[in-house]
């Protein structure tokens, strides 16, 4: 027990230092449409000690248990910092921290016979861009891809819904611009990103969600297992509230061909 | 169902082709810029930094190199082996600080301008661990320990200031300085760099200077990486005394006499000195009244600064008069030479009498195997402080 508080501590701390982040994982798209025509948006506000943003979900299944996802988010950040062991102290500098991420995916879903339950693979690929400024003028500039395998689980209650994922990725950074005057622990942690370049990153997510259709409310947790993310500037962390919806595009062709047929009676 | 399998493969193509590239640019000087000041210096594109990591044995004892602005460093570079900061255009902070010598000179007082004779042995800039963890920066102002042998100056910025103004030494006065450096183009986009536009001011000219002294210092020497390893033996922690096991024995008996007649003013690790000046007894009765000159305190008659030995045997002549061409007469002197002074320095002196500490041959040998460990090549070959004048 000592040793699970002096780690969750040990983490805290880590986490709420102020720090660029130069990587930031989104949350694992799990499962939302089940029937052939659905299409789901989910539209996230994300948070974490530092990182503030936005992500955007959507699915379409074109057919029965194969659908494709794309993804979007947006994070940004900025804290305060003064130099203390240079003479004469510099002014406080405002380091400010954003990045995207838009990748798309291809999954393939496996009804679980007698449950409401679904396993799915996603493979997918993305690209992304984290640009971080040190008093806005010197900037660093990091570009990357990813691609992504996604085996997933997603239980489907009358009011709640549950989903697990594993997501297995290749990180890697392909360019960038870097102003070589920026701080120099900065420096070192790209240096270290650029040396190793090529990452795999396993992370694990948890969605809960709550219905009060036609709207969901969801809970989403993303963790990083990826051992020492700071020596890389990375978080590893991403937690989210979002709300989905699933439109029925089939359900309301048929709706909309019905009234057609039912307004040309009326004329006749 | 086929094209969109197609379309995620086209996708996914696409993506490896734009990542297939792996480059990342950093960017310091802009191209005009780099132009320009390639012209004239032996700059890097990518400037290397110049805050100090000192070693575990110092840094563990409470030694810390400060941050230093590598923009400031590398502009103070360029003007410390400028020769236009002096009024015949024949002297740079280079004519007496010469990097292959330790940042020391061979002549016991250097020429200034005009070879106009100076008044002192020129300090050795490689005899510290760390310029400004030794004098502890301007940030501890007159806490810190001063400059120049009777420590009239409280920062390094201070003492470039005065070296410049020196008439025998460089004889420039503050707006002199200013316009020989505002006559180089290349100084624009240095200036830009180290303070944020390009103009140049007397003060910042030596900040810079001060950034750039403030950087050197000798911490990879043999005693360096015999105390390292000392240290990591011991679980960090370390005793000066024992016997370092990467040194000699010859090297380890010269240690213990240091340690045993030396570093109460000198230290045990070279780190800071334990006296900021004292009288060595030299002479009974002192010309050159040091410290004393400064302040007029009788106490203080005849007393100079101490210095760390870092590099020591590079850097003759010894003293603030350079009077003693080696080290074997310096050691001669400490043996069997030492002069009462009224304020000779308590370990040196029983009472009225001055100490003489007898060394014999084997002795003396064994001091000098020890001096010698404390060379650090590293230093006097780091491209960092080298001229970068074409």
């Amino acid at each position: 027990m000592k040793k699970f508080l002096f780690l969750l501590l040990s983490h805290l701390i880590l986490v709420s230092c102020s720090q660029h982040y130069y990587y930031a994982p989104n949350t694992l798209h799990l499962p939302a449409v089940s029937q052939k025509g659905q299409i789901s948006i989910e539209a996230s506000l994300n948070g974490s000690s530092q990182i503030r943003g936005t992500e955007v979900r959507s699915a379409w299944m074109p057919a029965q248990n194969v659908s494709v996802m794309a993804n979007l988010m947006y994070l940004s950040g900025s804290f305060e910092q003064t130099n203390f062991f240079v003479f004469p102290t510099p002014p406080t500098e405002l380091h400010t921290g954003s990045g995207h991420l838009l990748e798309l995916g291809l999954s393939k879903h496996f009804p679980l016979s007698n449950t409401n339950s679904v396993f799915s693979i996603t493979s997918g690929a993305g690209l992304g861009r984290s640009i971080n400024t040190f008093d806005k003028q010197r900037k660093a500039e990091l570009n990357f891809s990813r691609y992504f395998v996604q085996p997933a689980f997603m239980s489907y209650g009358k009011m709640a819904n549950v989903g697990v994922g594993f997501r297995f990725s290749y990180l890697n950074f392909y360019g960038g611009t870097i102003d070589y005057t920026i701080n120099e622990s900065d420096l070192y942690t790209i240096k270290n990103i650029e040396q190793k370049a090529h990452f795999l990153l396993p992370d694990v997510g948890f969605t809960a969600g709550v219905r009060f259709d036609p709207i969901e409310i969801r809970c989403n947790i993303t963790l990083g297992l990826m051992p020492q993310p700071y020596q890389f500037g990375f978080s590893n962390h991403n937690l989210s509230i979002s709300a989905l919806t699933v439109l029925d595009a089939e359900q309301s062709n048929k709706k909309y061909t019905k009234r057609k047929i039912s307004k040309k009676k009326k004329r006749k | 169902m086929k094209k969109l399998l197609a379309l995620s493969g086209f996708f996914a193509t696409l993506l490896f082709a734009s990542s297939c590239k792996e480059e990342f640019d950093y960017v310091y000087y802009t191209p005009e810029d780099y132009s320009l000041i390639s012209q004239h210096l032996n700059l890097p594109e990518l400037p290397p930094k110049y805050t100090a990591q000192l070693p575990m044995h110092l840094s563990g004892t409470g030694l810390f190199a400060p941050e230093i602005s590598t923009e400031e460093a590398t502009l103070g570079r360029v003007l410390f082996y400028d020769k236009n900061l002096s009024s015949d255009k024949t002297i740079n902070c280079a004519s007496c600080h010469k990097q292959e010598l330790g940042f020391a000179d061979n002549k016991a007082v250097s020429p200034g301008v005009e070879s106009r004779a100076g008044q002192r042995n020129a300090i050795a800039l490689s005899s510290v661990a760390n310029f400004a963890a030794y004098y502890g920066t301007d940030l501890n102002g007159s806490g810190a320990i001063p400059f120049f042998w009777d420590n009239r100056a409280n920062t390094a910025s201070q003492q470039n200031l005065e070296t410049m103004a020196n008439p025998v030494e460089m004889n420039m006065k503050p707006h002199e300085i200013k316009a020989a450096v505002e006559a180089q183009a290349y100084y624009k986009p240095l200036f830009k760099k180290a303070f944020g536009n390009e103009e140049i001011t007397a003060q910042r000219i030596s900040q810079a200077l001060a950034s750039f002294v403030n950087a050197m210092g000798s911490y990879q020497s043999r005693f360096d990486a015999a105390a390292n390893a000392a240290f990591n033996n011991n679980q960090f922690g370390i005793d000066y005394h024992q016997q370092f096991l990467n040194l000699s024995t010859l090297e380890n008996r010269g240690k213990a006499l240091y340690m045993a007649n030396c570093a109460s003013c000198h230290s045990q690790n070279f780190g800071r000195p334990m006296k900021v000046y004292s009288n060595n007894g030299l002479d009974e009765t002192t010309v050159d009244q040091g410290v004393g000159g400064i302040t007029g305190f009788a106490s203080q008659k005849g007393v100079f600064k101490v210095p760390t030995l870092r590099n020591i045997a590079l850097t003759a002549p010894y003293m603030h008069d350079g009077r003693f061409k080696t080290l074997s007469e310096v050691i001669d002197h400490y043996s069997t030479g030492i002069k009462f002074h009224p304020n000779l320095g308590e370990e040196l002196r029983q009472g009225n009498q001055p100490i003489k500490m007898q060394f014999s041959s084997e002795d003396k040998e064994a001091l000098l195997a020890f001096f010698n460990t404390l060379t650090d090549d590293v230093f006097l070959q780091d491209e960092r402080f080298s001229d970068p004048h074409k």
